[in-house]
């Protein structure tokens, strides 16, 4: 049997324990890494690209599903969680390997016997539904942004701006720019829409930092921002803002 | 606002009467003559009497022995005829029939009394209307105190069984249960004491602060196993205090935030810091414990925190604090509620 890499996601030292016991009884897979919190992961996830991940949900800095939004290496997942009725809904909806807290041997190797079945297979499952399906808890409060190894973590207050860029966007907030792979109508699906207005095409605005709006030509607008930059407006985006200010 | 006040029809029906006594005194005291200024002095006289509703409502009646409220009800019913009368002997002057002058001033004795027996009335009509609305409220507050008793009845239930600690617990004692023996027993027992402890104090209505320092000190002990060396604890309750009646478990909601909100989401964690000691007459309680000031989660403590409130203000109401203060690396929650030992709660 191929060797398959494996690294352990939990902040407990208990836990991580004990699976590293059952593992133990599969002398194929080689554990990489283990990690107590979520930055450390997205580093050494980065780093080993492994085959299976034993995922905690709650971790301090970054959860579980924090740290499957930054990573861009596809590979197997088993999510692990004492109690969250809300991800096991979604965990059965979508066919997810999960195991509860504490677990028997039999449970984690039931688990383990599926999630290899797809490793050897070369097609881990895509976990984009399950990403979204457990976005449904309201608004955004912070936005992550993974650039090499360091990930930034923004609170939603403080982006004045964001801009699309091909298939990036650019996320304006306390004078700095960041660069993140998603779509616009993504970012904006996720946005409080009652505070961030798509006043473009190519732009979405945080009303909080509209200074003014000036007209500069007929039937165009531009919104001035606290920080002094002028953003264009459509005319759409403007009966979108007159409707807020 | 004057309950008369309030809606136009009871404004007008108040006022319709009063016309209708001046029109009768009219014919009492000068058959029949001066109609217009008869009753335009009565609705005067019943505009008046409206004012003695802010003086009961001034005077607190629940306070007050019936002797007072007789009192009170005659010194300002005269004080509003003696202000009525001047008004009307200013506009019988004015009227210039001097025929009416004379008969109302030979009557002027009677008509002031019966002014003033009127004016009682009004009086004693607030009183009622004033006693039923106290009443009303008064029961609608205890209603309100029982459903907030029931909340925290439900609150003291789920926090016996908070499924995240529970679970996560049982998780630690399997994973001890291979390696460390005598760990996982430690481990079991203190469980087993922590939920038997919200068992039997989650029923009571009060507890000493002594032992809710206890189930919070057997609380950490079993964190501490999950957390390592993340959580370290000081406690620090002077001895005064320790008879202390307080509300079941009200301090381990806050315990339990400080560690979710605050050293749990900390990679390094931190010390949490409980003390208690005596200000006076009151107890102050503070929780302190490092947070992740870019945690946004850190500062709003929710549900449990609110609750904590709730019930301290319903256990000690007007009596008792709870305050909150965060700086860049700590947030403190401060409780302050007067001492009183088992004996004279009542």
């Amino acid at each position: 049997m191929n060797e398959v890499s494996a690294i352990i996601i939990d902040d407990e030292d208990l836990a991580r324990m004990v699976i590293r016991e059952h593992l133990a009884a599969y002398p194929h897979i080689r554990i990489v890494a283990e990690c107590c919190n979520g930055f450390d992961a997205v580093k050494q996830i980065a780093k080993h690209e492994p085959d299976l991940l034993f995922l905690d949900i709650q971790m301090p800095k970054l959860n579980g599903f924090e740290i499957l939004e930054l990573i861009t290496h596809r590979c197997e997942i088993i999510f692990v969680t004492a109690y969250d009725q809300f991800a096991l809904k979604a965990f059965d909806v979508h066919a997810v390997d999960y195991l509860l807290k504490p677990f028997s041997k039999k449970r984690f190797d039931e688990a383990m016997a599926h999630a290899l079945a797809i490793i050897s297979s070369g097609k881990p499952e895509s976990v984009e539904k399950l990403r979204e399906s457990l976005r449904n808890d309201g608004p955004l409060t912070r936005i992550l942004i993974r650039v090499g190894e360091k990930v930034h973590v923004l609170p939603v207050d403080s982006v004045s701006s964001v801009e699309a860029q091909d298939d990036y966007v650019e996320i304006h907030a306390e004078g700095k720019k960041y660069l993140k792979q998603q779509r616009l109508s993504e970012l904006e699906s996720l946005l409080d829409p009652q505070r961030f207005i798509r006043v473009h095409r190519s732009i979405i605005v945080n009303i909080d930092c509209i200074a003014r709006i000036e007209l500069y030509a007929k039937d165009s607008r531009l919104a001035v921002l606290r920080d002094g930059r002028k953003l264009p407006i459509s005319r759409t985006g403007y009966e979108k803002l007159k409707g807020r200010l | 606002m004057h309950p008369f006040l309030s809606n136009r029809s009871s404004v007008l029906f108040y006022f319709v009467l009063w016309i209708l006594i001046g029109a009768a005194s009219s014919f009492f005291f000068v058959h029949g003559t001066a109609l217009p200024i008869f009753c335009a002095a009565y609705a005067g006289l019943g505009g008046l009497s409206l004012s003695s509703w802010f003086v009961v409502r001034s005077i607190g009646i629940r306070m007050m022995r019936p002797s007072m409220l007789i009192g009170i009800g005659i010194v300002s019913s005269v004080v509003i005829t003696s202000f009525w009368l001047a008004g009307f002997y200013v506009l019988v002057q004015s009227s210039g029939d001097t025929l009416l002058r004379t008969a109302v001033l030979t009557q002027f004795r009677t008509i002031g009394f019966t002014g003033a027996i009127m004016s009682l009335l009004v009086f004693a009509i607030h009183l009622l209307l004033l006693s039923a609305q106290e009443q009303r409220i008064q029961q609608e507050e205890a209603i309100q105190l029982k459903m907030l008793a029931r909340e925290a009845e439900l609150r003291a239930l789920r926090t016996q069984i908070d499924p995240h600690f529970l679970f996560n617990s049982l998780n630690s004692i399997s994973a001890l249960a291979l390696n460390d023996g005598k760990r996982t027993r430690e481990m079991t027992v203190a469980l087993s004491e922590y939920l038997r402890a919200t068992l039997t104090q989650g029923s009571q209505d009060f507890v000493s602060l002594q032992d809710e320092g206890e189930l919070v000190e057997r609380y950490l002990s079993i964190e501490k196993i999950r957390l390592g060396n993340r959580l370290q604890v000081s406690i620090d309750i002077s001895p005064a205090t320790l008879q202390a009646q307080i509300p079941p478990l009200l301090l381990q909601p806050l315990v339990e935030n400080s560690l979710r909100h605050g050293i749990a989401s900390l990679i390094e964690g931190g010390m949490l810091t409980i003390t208690a000691m005596m200000h006076n007459t009151d107890v102050i309680v503070e929780i302190k414990n490092p947070f992740d000031p870019s945690d946004r989660s850190a500062r709003s403590r929710g549900m449990g925190q609110d609750n904590v409130r709730r019930r301290l203000a319903a256990a000690f109401p007007d009596l008792s604090h709870l305050s909150t203060a965060a700086d860049e690396r700590y947030y403190t929650v401060t409780l302050r509620f007067p001492f009183t030992s088992g004996g004279n709660l009542s």
